[in-house]
């Protein structure tokens, strides 16, 4: 059973470490792509970088997905189902900052990555409620 | 959903890992079902039964009484 759990977590982990990455390569190639005059090519090579890790990170949430019990499952659902509105609502508000004049340094595409960080709290608010 | 699990749990000596092992599910599951936080999925609920050699009644209780036209044993459709 340990070992059952110990190949289960590894999505896990993985999945952790590529929505960190997605979350620095989101705030790295954005200030790269402003401010670093590089030719086309790498432009769009740089551009695909926080897109590829994301696409990663929804792989190993499938993986990891799969090895969790059904409370867990569950848990894992309502955690997504608070972080995914939650990420809807902050995009809505910088977009209606940028209509009233502020913000204007963010896209509404810039916020989704924070969904990961919402994500956290919902886990930890889940968890607690099956504790 | 009531249930049975920790007495029946107890009267074997099991903890909760040792039955959560048994199941194939997490210690977390077993601890949420017996707090009466979590109610198992009908799969479970057989394997849970199964495991102590009971019927799911036996094991889980609803929480209301059945609806008075179903326990008279007329249908609705």
């Amino acid at each position: 059973m340990e070992h059952v759990r110990s190949l289960h977590r590894r999505p896990v982990r993985w999945l952790y470490l590529t929505g960190c990455l997605t979350l620095v390569a989101v705030i790295g190639v954005s200030w790269a792509l402003e401010h670093a005059s590089l030719d086309p090519p790498a432009r769009l090579a740089l551009a695909l970088v926080p897109v590829a890790l994301w696409a990663g990170a929804i792989a190993f949430l499938v993986l990891a997905f799969r090895g969790l019990d059904e409370l867990q499952r569950r848990i894992q659902l309502e955690a997504l189902a608070i972080a995914f509105p939650s990420a809807m609502l902050l995009g809505m508000l910088v977009e209606y900052l940028q209509k009233a004049g502020f913000a204007r340094g963010l896209a509404v595409g810039d916020v989704w990555p924070a969904m990961f960080v919402l994500y956290v709290p919902a886990l930890v608010f889940a968890h607690w409620r099956y504790r | 959903m009531k249930n049975r699990l920790r007495l029946l749990r107890a009267e074997r000596s099991w903890s909760q890992a040792q039955l959560a092992e048994r199941l194939g599910v997490s210690r977390q599951t077993i601890n949420a079902i017996e707090k009466l936080r979590y109610d198992p999925s009908l799969p479970l609920a057989f394997d849970i039964a199964r495991l102590f050699g009971l019927s799911i009644e036996d094991v889980f209780e609803p929480e209301r009484a059945p609806a008075a036209s179903q326990s008279t044993g007329r249908r609705i459709y």
